[in-house]
């Protein structure tokens, strides 16, 4: 059956259920047990008849045939019923297994036959082991020798049988030879006895076929074994299926034929799996008892409760590993390690090793390595060798029972994976190790070191474990020393740079902290300052922006004095020419004076000569009288001419003195006012163009510089004035601004007194404002906050009546830019959505009315009330029938953006472009074009005096422009005193005054008619200009004349 | 040689004509905003924006002159009656200078107005902060093993250290924010109490018993922020706050040290014991943060510095009578509160996303 020897074939197993269990497991049947024993019936007659003529038979089969099994139960009990000699039928079996010492341990068979010896004291017992052994060492006639010694009775006949025969060559020691003599001494010994015809002596032996080879170096045996082997069949599979059933049968139980089935499968034909079936039989057959219920047959379930075939011997080989502790399970695994060895990829193979070995190893005492062995020998395991109850010493062969075992139990199959890994490693150490010691290679390094050191800590390889697998063990663990403390030392001179780098950079953090702590503080220091220049810088733009604005005053100023003096010199040249003409003619006519007084003298010699001749005097007396008349007619001629030529130059001399007064400073007020006052009086007197710009000027300049109120601007917004409106009647104006405050400015005469309609108010930006006829309705209107979420807004709808009322409002507008009331005054049009929609409101709710295609700057309405003019984007002027639904009519097109429109009440339009051109149409000759030009930026806002005397347009070019009517060819008067944009322009009431609102939040007041400010100036001067100063800025050869009436003449 | 000499001529010669056209781009940029100054100053808005666009991208100009650029464009769009373009020149303006203000005294009311419709404040702030804590101990009851009169210990307050990560933002229309910090602080006791051991029946020696505690907690702040001078011109220099709100903490470890000192003999030094593996201490603190501090802000950026008090609810004694203390130093542990004041110094990043806001 399996290569496990039953020493003791009397000896019974001690637990009861394995008692009862008819499966044997592991270890081959007992001879006890040829009542189980099933499946080689009538095999065993042909082995007794070879025995019986050759007094030797040789058993051989593979490994787990059932060799020994089949000698036990098949071949002995017929021998002990005498079938086999006709001499005696008493038969004295002795079996002994070679193991290490083949001898000894005949010797011990030989005497355990020996009932004294089992009887004898200990002493005793050592004095016959010794007598034996050194009897049967003796000669090879010392086992016939030995029989004879212990024989006891003359008919005895002796059976050697010699188990696991094979053991001979697997345990020897080639190298030993103490170890090979002994082989050949048991050898002979056996074969003398077989042919030592004295003594009945028949010797059998079970051998695995695989070494057959072995016994050739012996001739004699191989002759024996030649003239007598069996070769041990395979059992067929009906065999197989009695060997299941048959014991199973004994046990008094039944077995499922599916089980059967199952495990004949499972077996398949390998004979090695014999041993298997018969210890997972065994297995199963114990959980059936344990388990299985009261007449329930050992079914499959039992089965594959214990893991089948395939993992029953895994699962019992682990049972015995765990019942180890831990220290055990280290000695277990080197115990496995030591005895198995890995031969391929998955090809392991046994390698007995002696206890004693094993115990070196492991580095422990042998006891501990045999209490361990004594768990998986233990009755019912046997997987490992020597059997249960062979006396365990230092010599002991330890071996697995079956190398199946390896295949199956998957714990094991990993050692041996280890150990062939751990091998594997030794002998790369051991390689480096020696290439080393000859210089050919280097220590070793990670990761090679490291796997190496970790071998070591795992393995913990022994003096004894490494010299099986190469002999310089030694060297190698120095190697492997030695490359450590290499390592580690390259390690530690690392670590020493690391940490003084490590302290360089702390170093270096704390140095770069710090600094960045000062630099911190000097941050702050910077903000700090930071904040000081940003104060000064802002003080210094405002300072640069007011010397910008008094560098372009006074270029402007340059300019225009600079023009004005050119056109003053143009104009004293013609004057010059004038009063050349005039001279001449005057030097004409008195020539022809002196040549008529000559005639005259002529004509007395004549007349006294007439006495002589009357006639020829009367004739000439008659053509005197004629050149005279011619004379006379001569002379009035020249004085006009001498007049006009002193209007010119008068009218030059009045420019120029205006202009001069413009350029003089405000300390020199009085000078000032006494040239402009001058100028005007020039101008006036010698008929200058009544509006001419130069002396508004010099008059506006001069009452300005005294502070005069018509002068002043109206301040009282804190932001820039997008609108101003004058009320037609009362002399009100409004002006409403980008911070959402209207005013109110009562004009009284010079007084302006401001009372405010709505304070200033975030997000309200004032575009429009429209005052009724009867100044008691005021509508505003402009970008003013949303009231929902599609941003309508509304307009204010103001009480005049009582301005300070909260204002109405009117929802249903969004960005509003001009307001118009129609001229009932019952409704008002409002442009809106930044010029895309006109809408109507009747001051209770907003309706659109059109819908612009292009954006509509501005917007105006006709005298009638009829008509709705716009001035768009596109540059096109639209009229809307107010009666008619709106009905459009293209009127001109400016091909220029249009910005702003005006209408007069003379039938006129004015409109102004972003450039700056505007242009004065006859609307019932759109032909009749009048361009004025002017303005250099886009025109806001256009305006006709209620008197149809001016047009104000107000310009981006921070200039308003007040344009004379009647006479347009004559440049406006520019009112310039100002530096920002203007935004809108509007007449007071008795248009005496122009009121420009501004972005830089003034309402600037100009005065229309320089009357009233000619008139002011010579109550502001306390003299008249001195003689001097006449000569200097009117003429040397112009009298003296006193500028003001009303002071005394200066020239003394 | 003449060939390598050539070669670098050329090289040269490239790269001063390409930092040439660089900065003569720049100049021309600078030229064209001056101009457009002047175009703007004169009223002929429709011609700005063509001045100006090319110098919008790029560093053709600095962030204060492309501030004043977008400023005459939008000025220009606005007085032009186009909204459209005006808002997304805003928005451009806003992007590319988060912190632009406008100047309520100089500034067109147009131009304030329009700003006004954009969300500019930022839209959360997040930072970090350093504390410096002084523990405040309040004994709730006192607890002794043996006599009683030996219960009365002594708590001493101790400096320790602490952080914050925290995020911020604004609520009802920015008047006050709500802060969410997360922290971790440590904070140290020292406990002196008097201890006894009985070295026989009747002898009994009093001894000194010293606890140098540590307890490190992970919390959770939930804070309101409210800025009492945030309008006037001080306070957007330096942006005074008060902080009030909850907090709660989750003890990670308390571990001490611990000293015997028998009277009129030797101080030994006895096993640390972690007072959280033993269950001495809560895991749960409940407490009430008010505080005042104050920003600096540097562009998008402020430094902080805050004064806060810690009023701790809870008694974070879980078991007075832990057997290890009592055992080893004879002591039983008092039920108290902890409560801490706190000086904190910290870096707060403001987060902008402007947008156009719907009316």
């Amino acid at each position: 059956m399996s290569d496990v020897i039953e020493e003791e074939l009397e000896q019974s197993t001690q637990a009861p259920r394995i008692e009862s269990n008819p499966f044997p497991g592991l270890r081959p049947f007992k001879i006890d047990e040829s009542h189980l024993f099933f499946g080689r019936e009538g095999q065993s007659d042909e082995v007794l008849l070879k025995l019986s003529k050759n007094r030797f038979v040789g058993v051989i089969g593979p490994s787990g045939s059932g060799k020994s099994s089949f000698i036990y139960c098949g071949v002995l009990p017929i021998l002990y019923g005498g079938f086999l000699t006709n001499k005696s039928p008493n038969w004295d079996v002795i079996v002994t297994r070679p193991g290490a010492s083949p001898i000894d341990n005949l010797a011990s068979a030989i005497l355990d036959k020996d009932i004294s010896y089992l009887a004898a004291t200990k002493d005793e017992k050592q004095i016959k082991d010794t007598i034996i052994t050194t009897l049967l060492r003796s000669s090879s006639l010392g086992l016939v020798e030995a029989l004879l010694q212990n024989k006891r009775d003359s008919d005895k006949n002796y059976l050697i049988l010699v188990d696991q025969f094979e053991e001979l060559f697997r345990f020897k020691d080639s190298a030993d030879t103490e170890s090979v003599n002994e082989t050949l001494a048991f050898i002979n010994l056996l074969i003398e006895a077989i042919n030592y015809s004295e003594v009945p002596i028949y010797v059998a032996i079970t051998m695995r076929s695989d070494f057959v080879g072995d016994c050739a170096q012996f001739p004699d045996l191989t002759k024996k074994i030649n003239d007598s082997h069996y070769l041990i069949p395979q059992m067929t599979r009906e065999q197989k299926r009695k060997a299941i059933t048959g014991p199973v049968a004994v046990g008094g139980a039944d077995i499922s034929p599916r089980l059967i089935q199952q495990l004949l499968n499972d077996l398949g034909d390998n004979p090695d799996q014999l041993p298997i079936l018969q210890h997972s039989l065994m297995r199963t057959w114990s959980y059936w008892g344990e388990y299985g219920d009261i007449g329930e047959a050992v079914d499959l379930k039992h089965y594959e409760a214990i893991g089948t075939m395939k993992e029953a011997l895994s699962l019992h080989a682990n049972e015995a590993y765990d019942e180890l502790n831990d220290d055990q399970k280290k000695i277990c695994e080197i115990i496995f390690k030591a005895i198995t060895e890995k031969r391929g990829e998955n090809f392991g193979i046994r390698r007995p090793t002696k206890l004693g070995e094993i115990a070196a190893i492991a580095d422990v005492t042998e006891e501990e390595v045999m209490e361990v062995i004594e768990k998986f020998r233990a009755p019912g395991r046997s997987l490992i060798t020597p059997a249960a109850g062979v006396p365990l010493v230092s010599s002991s062969i330890v071996d697995i029972s079956h190398e199946s075992l390896m295949r199956i139990w998957v714990r094991l199959k990993n050692w041996v994976n280890e150990e062939a890994d751990a091998v594997q490693m030794y002998l790369r150490l051991a390689e480096a190790a020696s290439m080393y010691q000859v210089g050919k290679a280097g220590l070793w390094r990670p990761p090679d070191l490291q796997l190496a050191l970790n071998w070591q800590t795992k393995h913990k390889p022994t003096l004894v474990w490494g010299q099986r697998y190469h002999p310089a063990f030694e060297r190698t663990m120095v190697f492997l020393e030695y490359s450590k403390k290499e390592f580690d030392t390259e390690q530690q001179i690392k670590e020493l740079q690391r940490k003084r780098q490590l302290q360089r950079a702390r170093v270096t953090a704390l140095v770069l902290a710090t600094a960045t702590v000062i630099s911190l503080l000097f941050l702050l220091y910077a903000f700090q300052q930071k904040s000081e220049a940003d104060k000064n810088l802002a003080a210094a733009k405002i300072a640069e922006a007011d010397a910008k604005k008094q560098t372009t005053l006074a270029v402007i100023e340059r300019n225009k004095a600079d023009s004005l003096s050119v056109l003053a010199n143009v104009e004293t040249q013609r004057a010059k020419v004038q009063e050349k003409l005039a001279t001449e003619a005057q030097e004409k006519a008195e020539k022809s004076e002196i040549a008529a007084k000559a005639a005259q003298a002529n004509a007395e010699i004549r007349r006294r000569e007439a006495v002589k001749a009357t006639a020829e005097a009367d004739k000439q007396r008659k053509q005197a009288d004629v050149a005279k008349d011619n004379a006379i007619e001569q002379t009035g001629i020249a004085e006009v001419a001498k007049e006009n030529a002193d209007k010119l130059r008068f009218q030059a001399i009045a420019k120029s003195l205006a202009i001069k007064s413009t350029q003089l400073r405000d300390n020199q007020k009085e000078l000032k006012g006494l040239l402009a006052q001058q100028a005007f009086i020039f101008n006036t007197e010698y008929e200058g163009e009544v509006y001419d710009n130069d002396i508004y000027d010099g008059l506006y300049n001069a009452i300005k510089s005294y502070e005069d109120p018509l002068s002043m601007s109206l301040e009282g917004h804190d932001k820039s004035i997008r609108v101003v409106e004058a009320s037609q009647s009362g002399n009100y104006i409004y002006s409403g601004g980008s911070a959402g405050k209207i005013l109110q400015w009562k004009l009284d005469g010079e007084n302006r007194v401001a009372d405010t309609v709505v304070s200033s108010r975030e997000n309200h930006v004032i575009r429009a404002l429209a005052i009724n006829a009867n100044n008691t309705l005021m509508i505003a209107g402009g970008v003013f906050p949303s009231l929902d979420i599609n941003k309508n807004s509304f307009i204010e709808i103001f009480d005049l009546s009582n301005p300070k009322k909260i204002p109405k409002k009117v929802k249903g507008v969004k960005s509003v830019t001009k307001i118009i009331f129609s001229n009932s005054e019952q409704s008002a049009l409002i442009l809106d959505v930044q010029g895309k929609s006109l809408k109507l409101t009747d001051f209770d709710k907003v309706n659109e009315v059109v819908k612009f295609d292009n954006e509509v700057k501005d917007m105006a309405l006709s005298n009638d009330g009829n008509w709705l003019y716009t001035a768009d984007v596109k540059g096109l002027v639209n009229k809307y029938d107010l009666i008619n639904g709106y009905a459009k009519t293209e009127v001109f097109d400016n091909k220029n953006n249009l910005i702003s429109i005006s209408l007069s009440i003379d039938g006129f339009m004015a409109i102004g472009d972003r450039d700056g051109n505007l242009k004065l149409i006859n609307t019932d000759d759109i032909t009749n074009v009048k361009n004025l030009v002017g303005h250099t930026s886009v025109i806001n806002t256009i305006r006709f005096s209620s008197d149809n005397k001016f047009i104000a347009t107000s310009s981006h070019d921070n200039t308003v422009r007040l344009w004379d009517r009647n006479n347009l060819n004559a440049q406006p008067i520019k009112l310039a005193d100002y530096d920002d944009w203007v935004w809108s322009v509007a007449f007071t009431a008795d248009n005496t005054q122009v009121m420009a609102a501004t972005q830089n939040k003034e309402i600037k007041a100009w005065p229309t008619n320089r009357d009233d400010m000619a008139d002011k100036l010579c109550s502001y001067v306390s003299n008249n200009l001195t003689s001097a100063q006449w000569e200097t800025y009117v003429a040397k050869d112009i009298e003296y004349q006193s500028t003001c009436e009303n002071h005394p003449a200066n020239n003394k | 040689m003449n060939k390598n000499l050539k070669y670098y001529s050329l090289i040269i010669i490239t790269a001063f004509t390409v930092l040439g056209s660089l900065n003569k781009t720049n100049a021309q940029c600078l030229e064209n905003l001056r101009q457009a100054r002047t175009i703007y100053d004169e009223g002929r808005l429709h011609e700005i924006y063509d001045v100006l666009k090319g110098c919008l991208e790029g560093d053709n100009l600095n962030e204060e002159e492309k501030t004043e650029a977008y400023r005459l464009i939008i000025l220009s769009y606005i007085y032009q009656d186009q909204p459209l373009k005006a808002d997304e020149a805003m928005l451009g303006l806003l992007h590319m200078n988060k912190l632009y203000k406008t100047d309520p005294e100089t500034d067109p009311n147009e131009l304030i107005n329009l700003y006004g419709t954009f969300r500019t404040d930022p839209i959360y702030r997040y930072g970090g902060k350093f504390n410096v804590n002084y523990s405040l101990v309040n004994v709730i009851n006192t607890y002794s093993i043996g006599p009683s009169d030996v219960a009365d210990g002594l708590y001493n307050s101790q400096i320790s250290i602490g952080g914050a990560l925290f995020i911020e933002r604004d609520f009802f229309q920015n008047k006050v924010a709500l802060r969410l910090e997360g922290t971790y602080s440590i904070y140290q006791t020292q406990y002196t109490a008097k201890g006894f051991q009985s070295e026989t029946d009747t002898d009994i020696s009093i001894n000194q018993y010293d606890n140098t505690e540590t307890q490190s907690w992970a919390g959770m702040n939930l804070l309101a922020k409210y800025s009492f001078m945030k309008n006037s011109a001080l306070g957007k220099k330096i942006n005074p706050y008060i902080l009030l709100g909850p907090s709660v903490q989750f003890l990670v470890k308390s571990a001490s040290a611990n000293q015997t000192t028998v009277i009129g003999g030797e101080t030994a030094t006895g096993k640390d014991i972690i007072f959280s593996d033993e269950g001495i201490r809560e895991n749960l603190n409940l407490s009430l943060i008010a505080g005042l501090g104050t920003n600096f802000p540097f562009g998008k950026i402020s430094g902080f510095i805050e004064l806060m008090y810690q009023h701790g609810f809870s008694d974070i004694t879980n078991n007075h009578n832990s057997s290890e203390l009592a055992w080893r130093y004879a002591i039983a542990i008092s039920d108290v509160s902890m409560s801490t004041l706190n000086i904190n110094l910290g870096l707060m990043i403001n987060k902008y996303s402007p947008k156009k806001l719907t009316e």
